[in-house]
């Protein structure tokens, strides 16, 4: 998944597990940037009594780099209370939840959170130049329960959507639940890497009666996330005005993390009060580009992955950008279909500066015509890059820049970017004759997908054909009433 | 608890910048300080630094002189001592979202002379 259940620890902390992050240019509203970091994988939409909410221990981030540096200029930082409007209730809800009102014994909704938003300014001496607390005591809508708890969502979701300001700094703002709207065949992908197209060219697949053509299968598809949305003026945000797409002052970096007191202590049987909680916040998740922790970093590092800021990337984790493990697996996974990529493989001073480019620093001018999203300086950092200068297209492509759209990832990322199968298409070695000119990828490396679009154009993606066209994009949240949880069709069983 | 300008970082709570530096000592002053708040916070270990104090004369006055320091008694909620090394007695206090650490061996033993059968 893009960054689901990733990593052994976080997996076991799923309020604190970051599963996607967008950042675009706002379609319907110009001048602004999208920002949208989910957490919770997985989201069973009937997993009640105690259906999902954000972690009240946990400090939510996203960051901000205006400089290329490879750490934050700006965060903004969500911090959650919960309360128990009717604590002798067992129920999420004693009632029909018809408005959005704040916490109150008399309310029909019982387990509430509200929420604060902090937009920080670092200093260059890395601590706080300023702290604007935008927004404190903000609505989250509830979870999608069913027609009888929650009647009209639409409009619980839509009072959650807060305008904030204070000095100088404004935003829109949502966090609660959402559809999930990644894509990807988990079920497939993870059974030894195969893809449902092409799984007549697997080197099991014959064997186990795979065939060529089979339709992928949306994993994602009625599950929900908890999203956390801003959306805020491109010009606070970028460390000036730029003077247009070639400026790198129109570069943004930009990455989600989750933190934790360092001190947990869970309560005694005495303890009135409930875990204990203490010490300085501490990084315990980290997202900036699709995939990384997931598909590129080894299981053994992945815990530290999280834990480490963007910078680490360039000095203790380049090597497996370098030479990612999943370029060498397909040649083997899929025998005479990546020829070209193996030759490539073996020799061990070739590495992928196509991936650390598109990964690590942005793609340097002069590489794709007409655009750039290099962050001027080189520092190689996870971080997902977006050249503000670039308005959003108005004729998307689900594939991006591979498929000719200047406006998608991995310039920032659409809610509907094809990201697995850009990013595997990538690694396939569709991306290297951009830094390789005497490199012939293989046909395969730009036909390879997961199966769940028609085609470039098609911005539904399979189960996920509910993206909102304006602020917070992602769908409304699947019902519990309507969309118990399903096992996705598989072969043999 | 009091802020030591050559130990204490400011505004470490506010993001994971400070997680990268927060490992900063205190001067000794500022460690006996600590010590009793600790004893504030956990019964328990009431009798131990009394006992500290008494058995350690490098230790009982500084610990004497600050039982009724402003800024010990103004703490807020528990504070919480990770002994990280026994035997060079570095030892890590959370109080709210601060974490400073210092090293006192003498600290170190008698606390862990406490948790032992």
């Amino acid at each position: 998944m893009s960054s689901h259940r990733e990593a052994p620890e976080v997996s076991k902390d799923p309020v604190a597990d970051s599963t996607d992050l967008y950042a675009f240019m706002s379609p319907d509203v110009a001048g602004t940037v999208t920002l949208i970091a989910n957490y919770i994988p997985l989201e069973s939409p009937d997993g009640g009594p105690n259906f999902y909410e954000f972690g009240d221990g946990v400090l939510y981030e996203i960051h901000i780099d205006n400089t290329g540096n490879g750490t934050p200029n700006i965060s903004y930082q969500f911090r959650f209370t919960t309360v128990n409007n009717i604590p002798t209730s067992f129920l999420y809800n004693d009632g029909p939840i018809t408005a959005l009102t704040p916490p109150s014994p008399t309310s029909n909704w019982n387990r509430q959170q509200t929420y604060s938003l902090t937009r920080v300014d670092w200093g260059a001496n890395g601590q706080p130049a300023s702290s604007d607390v935008l927004g404190s005591g903000l609505l989250c809508p509830p979870c999608n329960i069913g027609p009888l708890s929650t009647p009209d969502y639409r409009a619980l979701a839509k009072a959650a959507v807060h305008d904030v300001s204070h000095r100088m700094h404004s935003a829109k703002v949502f966090a609660g639940q959402r559809a999930e709207g990644f894509y990807v065949d988990l079920g497939a992908v993870f059974d030894l890497g195969d893809l449902r197209p092409f799984a007549g060219d697997h080197a099991g697949g014959p064997a186990a009666g795979l065939m060529n053509g089979m339709p992928g299968v949306n994993s994602t598809a009625d599950v929900n996330v908890h999203t956390l949305a801003l959306q805020v003026p491109a010009a606070e945000l970028t460390r000036s005005i730029p003077t247009g797409p070639t400026d790198p002052a129109a570069v943004i970096g930009v990455w989600t993390t989750a933190s934790r007191q360092r001190v947990r202590i869970a309560a005694g049987a005495d303890d009135a009060a409930g875990d204990l909680a203490s010490g300085p916040w501490t990084q315990v998740s980290r997202l900036g580009n699709p995939l990384v922790n997931e598909l590129i970093i080894g299981v053994g590092d992945k815990d530290r992955w999280n834990r480490e800021p963007p910078v680490a990337d360039g000095t203790e984790f380049l090597s497996y950008f370098a030479r990612p493990l999943l370029a060498t697996l397909l040649p083997d996974l899929y025998p005479g279909v990546f020829p070209n990529l193996a030759a490539y493989n073996s020799s061990t001073s070739n590495v992928r500066a196509d991936l650390e480019a598109i990964l690590l620093t942005g793609i340097p001018g002069g590489l794709i015509p007409g655009f750039t999203n290099y962050n001027g300086t080189g520092v190689q950092a996870d971080q997902l890059r977006l050249n503000t200068a670039i308005g959003a297209a108005t004729a998307p492509n689900n594939l991006g820049l591979l498929g000719g759209d200047l406006a998608g990832f991995p310039n920032g990322r659409r809610v509907f970017d094809d990201v697995a199968t850009i990013e595997l298409r990538a690694v396939a070695g569709a991306t290297l004759p951009l830094v390789d000119p005497g490199y012939t990828a293989d046909g395969a490396a730009g036909a390879v997908s997961f199966g769940l679009t028609t085609g470039g154009t098609d911005l539904t993606a399979m189960g996920t054909e509910n993206y909102l066209p304006k602020f917070p994009y992602l769908g409304v949240p699947y019902s519990g009433f309507s969309n118990p949880s399903k096992t996705p069709v598989s072969v043999g069983r | 608890m009091d802020s030591d300008p050559s130990g204490v970082e400011p505004a470490e709570a506010n993001g994971w910048r400070g997680a990268q530096s927060r490992r900063v000592f205190l001067r000794r002053g500022t460690v006996t300080g600590a010590m009793v708040a600790l004893a504030g916070s956990f019964p328990a270990l009431s009798g131990l630094v009394t006992t500290a104090a008494s058995d350690t004369p490098a230790v009982e006055p500084e610990a004497a002189a600050l039982e009724g320091d402003a800024g010990a008694s103004s703490l807020a909620g528990p504070l919480v001592a990770h002994v990280r090394d026994i035997g060079t007695g570095e030892i890590s206090l959370f109080q709210g979202e601060q974490e400073v650490i210092f090293r006192d061996p003498a600290i170190a033993r008698r606390l862990s002379s406490v948790i032992k059968p």
